[in-house]
């Protein structure tokens, strides 16, 4: 276990020098100046030497990444240039926000999808099975900006049943909560269609398995071997799915965070982009790169953890 | 492989290919207006008979924006999803063929490439690198290589030990002679399954890219912006976001499911018994 | 003596790509306490007759005809939630694989409390003990050890006690054991083949037990059965079987049990079963029996012949064959 989780974190610090030096690479390479870009064509050779310095682009390649790096694992991420506030204290603000969103449409896609993979693996073929499937494959198929776009236009537009911009506040959990909905669904609504299918596939597997049909030989009843007996083998490889899953959401969140106006990482890294704002590009890539590597190394972890062919070894 | 055209989904997403095609080669035929043609007296109208499908805010018909566009958003996700075929066959090919050293350095490259949300490393890298259709090809092309490198690689691995590549090798046939003959064309079938599933997401990565504005610039048509300017003119026409939706829905809709069909073809196994409806 | 268990006339039809006759004509009857073997090849319906008996039939298989009696109750009327009841309460069953047919993410423990619970709902503690006890009867040594494994920790033959004590659980009058020792090594098999007649001994319980190895067979039952291609061609007691087997394809079988003695060969039995989907009109032997005339190619009637029964034209004195003993 200690081997596994040593590797693990070398891989973690392995992606996160690659994106720190891919990053530091393309601003190398790329004609234009980032320094110059923020501060226009106006700016003074002296002004943006200065800035430059302060972003760390006068120094030699390999020192940028080091002094970067460094400052990183002392928590100092570079001052976002526009404000000078820490970059650090930019992405806490975001962080949560955008986290908040990831586990709402996570958490809504289990309490969807989960049933509904259920409801069909103990009905193959009827109706209820094809509608799922039917849905299944049209969540999966439809991106979450799509869904988001469509949410928006039907029910804040169109309807007005719920608020179209912002995230309210933490302060006030219920008007949070208005806000948090439309995003959730459009963000979870393909993970939704993608577990149903998988935990379908994983429940056939198992209601036809030989431990099953000797539990139904034992007469044990109906509800006791499908929640039971066959759930908990079918849900483990779903269960490690959805660690990756919660890295993966964040590539649909930008999206999701830019169509509803709400505070998080995406608009951070998209506002960034648009002002050419180097130094909060370069903290918040990371941190997002280090996310998805904990959010895989959570998934690794829970499938040991559920598994017990693979948490106890074997013996005589 | 016209088996595919039995089952309803290869039907529909067959359907949907040769609908694109046609759409693709004829598109100059079959719209009425050029897609940039602006009409400021008719802004923002819905569908009707002088634009079918109604006019975005700069009173731009929307069916040929939509036409116009999918030559722009297939031009980038095809020959990107095509790039990724050819380098991830390549590489999946030498590294199953090749020695153990290369092996293990193109596992680990690949594990750490898929390791990374392609989304946002493509916003990153776009952004300072500036907007263009091009490089989000590149990086979607890169995001998808490794999905054909692992199956090329198995593939690889799995045929190398078959007594036909023994005997080929014994009667002295080349290495190169050996890896194009005989193994690629046993690799097709699979990476053809994996296309037809990969092109989907990467439209709907390219379109994702164009509606935040960092992949095919304004004013060239494209889905994705087509997607935006609905987004931004939304309070005042929802057109812009219907017609973008779904087209962009049905397309990938239609070839999923034909990549579902191709892979149920492909595979014997999947064969389902659903039996005779009756109470044991 | 009302028997524990009577099928009569049973048919079974399998709906997969066609109708595909699984059972026909099958008739059997066991008494209480009694050791009945089912013996025949992969594919005669041994299985499928098993599945029958505990009402467990797949979705795309259909009774079509035929009674099965269970504890007098008439098991094709039941309804599932009935029938569910029986199930190891009345009639329970082990299978072949042990490892394979035990949850392999839940612990012994669990799986031993689920089956009392589903059928005698008690404290937490008395099933614990319970538990305890049911292992140590099967044999195990280290009852409180073996409760907190998973199966993938225990050898095969510890399976399957799991699965025997698992299977006796709530007491059944009848255990269907389909071929419980085929997957295990030969002195596994042996211990397990003590452990079921020990507890047939101690709790009167009935046993079918299915299987192709005609050793256990002559070692455990009562009575034999020998199915073909979904039939029950011949049947009668363990010793009268082996003595004198009357069909020719229970002659085969054994003449087909390799001997020791030197230079005696292997003889196996020409030909190959027939196809359920292709099954010949008639006997469905005929095309391997050494006896096989014209008349063969109607269907045999199951006949008495002295305290056995027959399925074969030899024995039928109304069939018309040249040969047929009087």
């Amino acid at each position: 276990m200690a081997r596994f989780l040593t590797l693990r974190l070398l891989m973690a610090a392995l992606v996160a020098v690659l994106v720190t030096v891919l990053l530091a690479l393309v601003v190398h390479l790329v004609p234009g100046d980032p320094a110059r870009t923020i501060l226009g064509p106006q700016a003074t050779p002296a002004l943006v030497r200065q800035v430059r310095h302060q972003m760390g682009l006068d120094q030699p390649l390999p020192l940028q990444v080091w002094s970067f790096l460094s400052g990183a694992a002392r928590g100092d991420l570079g001052r976002d240039f526009l404000s000078q506030q820490p970059v650090t204290q930019l992405i806490g603000q975001a962080l949560p926000h955008t986290l908040v969103l990831a586990v709402s449409a996570l958490a809504l896609a289990v309490l969807g999808g989960v049933p509904l993979g259920v409801y069909a693996a103990t009905h193959p073929g009827s109706w209820g099975d094809r509608v799922v499937a039917a849905l299944s494959v049209s969540l999966i198929t439809v991106p979450a900006y799509v869904s988001g776009l469509l949410l928006l236009l039907l029910f804040a537009v169109t309807l007005g049943w719920l608020p179209a911009i912002n995230a309210g506040s933490f302060a006030d959990p219920l008007d949070y909560l208005r806000h948090l909905l439309l995003p959730a669904v459009a963000l979870g609504a393909t993970w939704l269609g993608y577990l149903a299918r998988l935990v379908r596939a994983g429940m056939l597997e198992a209601l036809t398995s030989p431990y099953i049909q000797a539990a139904r030989a034992l007469g044990l009843p109906a509800r006791v071997i499908v929640y039971k007996h066959a759930l908990k083998n079918a849900i483990i490889p779903t269960v490690a799915i959805l660690g990756v899953g919660l890295g993966n959401l964040m590539g649909g969140a930008v999206f999701v965070e830019l169509i509803f106006n709400r505070p998080g990482m995406g608009t951070l890294l998209f506002d960034a982009i648009e002002n050419r704002n180097f130094p909060v590009l370069r903290g918040g890539a990371l941190v997002i790169a280090l996310l998805f590597v904990l959010a895989n190394l959570l998934a690794d972890l829970s499938y040991r953890f559920l598994d017990p062919r693979i948490k106890v070894g074997t013996e005589g | 492989m016209r088996a595919v055209a039995a089952r309803p989904g290869g039907r529909f997403g067959l359907g949907v290919l040769v609908a694109l095609l046609l759409v693709l080669v004829l598109a100059p035929l079959i719209t009425r207006y050029p897609p940039d043609a602006q009409d400021l007296a008719r802004r923002l109208t819905g569908p009707g008979l002088a634009h079918p499908l109604g006019t975005d805010q700069l009173g731009r018909d929307l069916w040929s924006r939509l036409v116009f566009g999918t030559r722009v958003t297939l031009g980038v996700a095809g020959p990107a999803v095509a790039a990724a075929l050819a380098v991830g066959m390549t590489l999946g090919l030498l590294a199953g063929y090749g020695s153990q050293a290369w092996d293990r350095a193109l596992v680990t490259v690949m594990d750490v490439i898929q390791s990374f949300p392609a989304v946002v490393l493509a916003l990153v890298l776009l952004a300072l690198l500036g907007p263009s259709a091009r490089d989000a090809a590149i990086v979607i092309a890169v995001a998808f290589i490794p999905g054909y490198a692992r199956v090329s690689r198995a593939l690889t691995l799995a045929l190398k030990a078959r007594p036909f590549v023994e005997a080929e090798r014994a009667l002295g046939a080349g290495t190169l002679r050996i890896l194009v003959v005989h193994l690629v064309p046993n690799l097709l079938g699979p990476l053809l399954v994996l296309v037809a599933m990969d092109l989907p997401s990467a439209i709907a990565i390219q379109a994702g890219l164009d509606f935040l504005g960092v992949g095919v610039q304004p004013p060239a048509p494209s889905w994705g912006g087509v997607l935006a300017d609905g987004f931004e003119y939304v309070r005042q026409s929802p057109w812009g976001i219907v017609w973008g939706s779904l087209t962009l829905v049905v397309v990938t809709l239609g070839f999923t499911l034909l990549g579902e069909a191709l892979r149920d073809t492909l595979d014997p196994r999947v064969a389902r018994i659903t039996g005779a409806r009756r109470p044991a | 003596m009302t028997a524990l268990l009577r099928v009569e006339g049973l048919e079974v039809v399998y709906h997969a790509g066609g109708r595909l006759p699984a059972l026909r004509e099958v008739d059997l009857e066991v008494a209480p306490g009694e050791v009945v073997g089912v013996v025949g090849e992969s594919g005669c319906g041994k299985s499928t007759l098993a599945q029958s008996l505990l009402g467990l039939l797949p979705a795309n298989a259909e009774v079509t005809a035929g009674r099965i009696e269970l504890a007098g109750r008439d098991l094709l009327a039941l309804g599932e939630e009935e029938r569910r009841r029986l199930r190891g309460a009345v009639a329970s069953a082990v299978f072949q694989d042990p490892v394979a047919s035990l949850n392999p993410v839940l612990t012994v423990r669990t799986q031993l409390r689920d089956v009392q619970r589903a059928h005698r709902p008690l404290p937490r503690q008395q099933l614990e003990q319970r538990a305890v006890e049911l292992l140590a009867q099967v044999g195990i040594a280290d009852p409180e050890r073996v409760l907190g494994r998973y199966p993938h920790q225990l050898s095969g033959g510890m399976c399957q006690r799991v699965m025997i004590a698992l299977a006796i659980a709530a007491s059944p009058q009848l255990l269907i054991a389909d071929e419980p020792t085929s997957a295990l090594d030969v002195t596994i098999a042996a211990q397990i083949v003590e452990v079921l007649r020990q507890q047939r001994e101690e709790r009167g319980m009935a046993i079918l037990l299915i299987s192709h190895d005609l050793g256990l067979v002559a070692q455990l039952c009562e009575r034999v059965l020998i199915m073909y291609a979904g039939q029950v061609v011949e049947e009668a007691g363990v010793e009268e079987l082996f003595a004198r087997p009357r069909h020719p394809y229970t002659q085969a079988l054994l003449a087909a049990i390799p001997s020791l003695r030197p230079h005696a060969g292997l003889r196996g039995i020409p030909g190959r079963v027939p196809s359920l989907s292709a099954l010949p009109p008639g006997c469905s032997f005929a095309d391997r029996c050494p006896h096989a005339v014209p008349v063969c190619r109607r269907p045999a009637r199951a006949v008495k012949v002295a305290s056995a029964r027959v399925r074969c034209h030899l024995y039928d004195p109304e069939a018309g064959h040249p040969g047929a003993h009087g």
